[in-house]
């Protein structure tokens, strides 16, 4: 097993040496605008001895090859550089930032879990019953609608019929662990709504498909409870590919906290990059990409492991 | 010399320190703590030089992107003044009567002002009457009507005061509604048949198609934008509706007129007071946004050297008064010429404030900043904060 993982993690260096290489030059050669036009704006846009001053100073001229050299040498000893717009570290933001958007989204997807495992399973159980319609009803109604208008919905009609509104000063966990549950507890459950749809169908075509097998019937004869049936039997097998999905998933939904952390006021990796795209903060962008690149993959690897630890008979050599 | 673009700066801010991420500057607060994307807190200065005040000690400032998130936060009374858009200060009274309402502002440099793309030769706009009858489509006070929410604040007895955009801003100098305008005022008011005639003689019988390019930051003003848009099209011209990157193709194309780039745009209007200094950079060959025109048609980057001559005596001018005439001299040219259309205007309505705010909205300067707010008290028995 160590020695699987151990594959995949260098399986994954040259995927990641991809992705930066890709987003180096993507965002120079290939994004529309010059991040030296957006910091000079309308006033220096004439004057080339500013532009050219500006370059030097933000480390942009030289060529493309050795500047990407010389950032990726930085970053494998951790130093993301500093944002051209406001001089800031980019290490130093995303330590504040990632585990913000982290942790929403794994109260996001832990969401998601609590409301569609036995939402998919119920609906398994009462197959073709009023309970399986309504809860498919329900799915697709919840896929189809948009997580970011169900956030302003309940903002709106909050501060309308209540006089309510979600917190918007910030507390980190450390800080003040009470604020920071207030905080997160309403965005984490929109976010977390949105791909519960998918998930209770997925669980319940699943779980038909593993109650069908003989096993279960064998159970069934065997005298064991309903309980015992679904849930120790049959879930596990039916959670192989669900796993997966929550898995992969994860990233996905990190990454799209962005809407809602513009939403909800909240400091985290998607607003940062809203705003660093907007400005053309190369630094802020290369860095990002690499951390969410670098976390899809080890949600990947995870997501590979606990396959072994969910269904025995799976062996990795 | 100090003004608000010209400030006065420590002399450490040259290599010393860097004015990106510290701040250091004098006045009644001082920066406390930044919270990138998620707000400001400013603690009060204990030895800013007037001791007499009564300073509010902190000021937490969230940087609330989201309009609806504004506004619940407003009326939830976690933030006490919403800057809430015209249309929802009614509603916002209606359910919290125990807000104060304050007369706004004029606030020109959020109206559109259409500028034309002359990079083709073939370029409708080149032709004075296909510009004049661009203004001449455009129903400004039905506009200022709707997205000022004139009639709903007119129909409970609220006044209101309506002010069409010129060339120099809404407060920046003679409205076209003034009867010493002059004749050129016309082309300021609603006339779609005036307007099809100025189209016909110009030889565009049928109408004409064009595109127009919205900036991509801008997205609160598109259904403005529209609305122009479906006001233009009675007079038979038809729109292509582009969204542009704001830094990259808007403002090198529209407001550096770099760009060979044919229809039009929608621009931000003048900056009230130093109207005349805009007016330079804007309308003069030599301006730093000079989009680019010529009364002959041949090269826009010449410029009008009547307009040159305008602008320029204009911020030569010591005098106010002589310089206000000569703004309004201005303006009487450009309405005739529709070089770029103004084509908003606005109505003095109305804000809400929660009542522990005291002083709001009484100093009012058009100095940005500090010199607005440092008035500000809080009476901490009124709501949010207390009872009474």
């Amino acid at each position: 097993m160590q020695r699987y993982i151990l594959q995949r993690i260098l399986l994954s260096v040259p995927t990641l040496i991809g992705i930066t290489l890709l987003t180096f030059f993507g965002l120079r050669l290939i994004l529309p605008g010059d991040v030296i036009d957006t910091i000079v704006g309308e006033y220096g846009r004439n004057d080339p001895q500013l532009r050219a001053n500006l370059e030097e100073e933000l480390g942009l001229t030289g060529n493309l090859p050795v500047q990407y050299l010389k950032w990726m040498g930085r970053a494998l000893r951790g130093d993301l550089g500093t944002s051209l717009h406001s001089g800031r570290s980019v290490t130093s933001e995303l330590k504040r930032r990632v585990p913000v958007s982290f942790e929403l989204g794994l109260w996001a997807q832990a969401t998601a879990i609590i409301v569609s495992v036995p939402m998919g399973v119920w609906a398994a159980v009462y197959q073709d019953k009023f309970p399986d319609y309504g809860l498919r009803t329900l799915a697709i109604f919840v896929n189809a609608v948009p997580g970011f208008w169900i956030a302003i919905l309940v903002i709106t009609f909050g501060s309308l019929w209540f006089q309510w509104a979600p917190p918007i000063q910030f507390k980190s966990l450390t800080e003040d662990p009470i604020a920071h549950l207030k905080i997160m507890a309403t965005p984490a459950i929109i976010i977390g709504i949105t791909p519960s749809g998918g998930l209770i169908r997925l669980v319940r075509t699943q779980m038909l498909e593993v109650l069908r097998q003989d096993y279960v019937r064998t159970a069934r004869a065997k005298g064991l409870g309903n309980g015992t049936i679904f849930y120790q039997h049959a879930l596990r097998n039916a959670l192989i590919p669900v796993v997966t999905v929550i898995g992969v998933g994860l990233p996905g939904i990190i990454a799209g906290t962005v809407i809602f952390e513009q939403i909800f006021v909240i400091p985290g990796m998607g607003r940062y990059l809203v705003d660093a795209v907007n400005i053309r903060d190369y630094p802020v962008i290369q860095g990002l990409n690499f951390v969410f690149a670098l976390l899809l993959m080890l949600a990947v690897i995870i997501v590979d492991v606990s396959y072994s630890i969910i269904d025995p008979r799976i062996r990795y050599k | 010399m100090q003004g608000p673009r010209l400030l006065i700066a420590p002399r450490e801010m040259d290599g010393g320190f860097d004015p990106r991420s510290e701040i250091r500057g004098a006045g009644p607060w001082v920066l406390s703590d930044y919270r990138p994307s998620a707000g400001l807190t400013f603690a009060r200065n204990p030895n800013w030089y007037r001791q007499d005040r009564p300073f509010i000690d902190r000021w937490e400032m969230p940087i609330i992107t989201e309009y609806s998130q504004r506004l619940a936060q407003f009326k939830a009374g976690n933030i006490f003044d919403g800057s809430l858009r015209f249309e929802d200060v009614l509603p916002t009274k209606r359910d919290l009567p125990q807000l104060d309402m304050y007369t706004s502002e004029y606030t020109a440099t959020v109206e559109p002002t259409i500028r034309f793309g002359l990079g083709t030769p073939d370029s409708p706009f080149w032709d004075q009457r296909v510009r004049q009858a661009f203004s001449m489509l455009i129903d400004r006070e039905t506009w200022v009507r709707v997205f000022g929410a004139v009639d709903e604040f007119e129909a409970v007895g609220l006044p209101m005061e309506i002010r069409w955009m010129t060339h120099a801003g809404v407060e920046g100098g003679i409205p076209p509604q003034d009867r010493n305008f002059g004749p050129n005022s016309k082309y300021y008011f609603l006339d779609v048949a005036e307007a099809k005639k100025l189209l016909t003689a110009a030889g565009y019988a049928n109408g004409l198609t064009t595109d127009a390019l919205y900036r991509s930051d801008g997205q609160a003003m598109f259904s403005r934008y529209d609305a122009l848009v479906g006001m233009l099209s009675e007079g038979g011209i038809r729109v292509n509706v582009k969204v542009v990157d704001r830094v990259n193709e808007f403002d090198a194309k529209v407001r550096q007129g770099k760009g060979d780039w044919s229809g039009f745009s929608f621009d931000i209007g003048a900056a009230s007071p130093t109207a005349y200094a805009f007016l330079w950079r804007r309308y003069h060959s030599q301006g730093t946004v000079f989009a680019g025109f010529d009364p002959d048609g041949r090269n826009r980057r010449r410029g009008d050297p009547k307009v040159d001559d305008m602008t320029s005596k204009m911020i030569r001018e010591p005098e106010p008064q002589k310089r206000q005439a000569l703004v309004d001299e201005f303006l009487r040219y450009m309405a005739g010429t529709m070089y770029e259309v103004p084509a908003g205007g606005q109505s003095l309505g109305f804000r809400l404030a929660w009542p522990v705010v005291k002083n709001f909205g009484v100093y009012r300067t058009r100095v940005p900043g500090v010199e607005n707010d440092v008035h500000l008290w809080l009476d901490q028995s009124r709501p949010p904060l207390g009872s009474s």
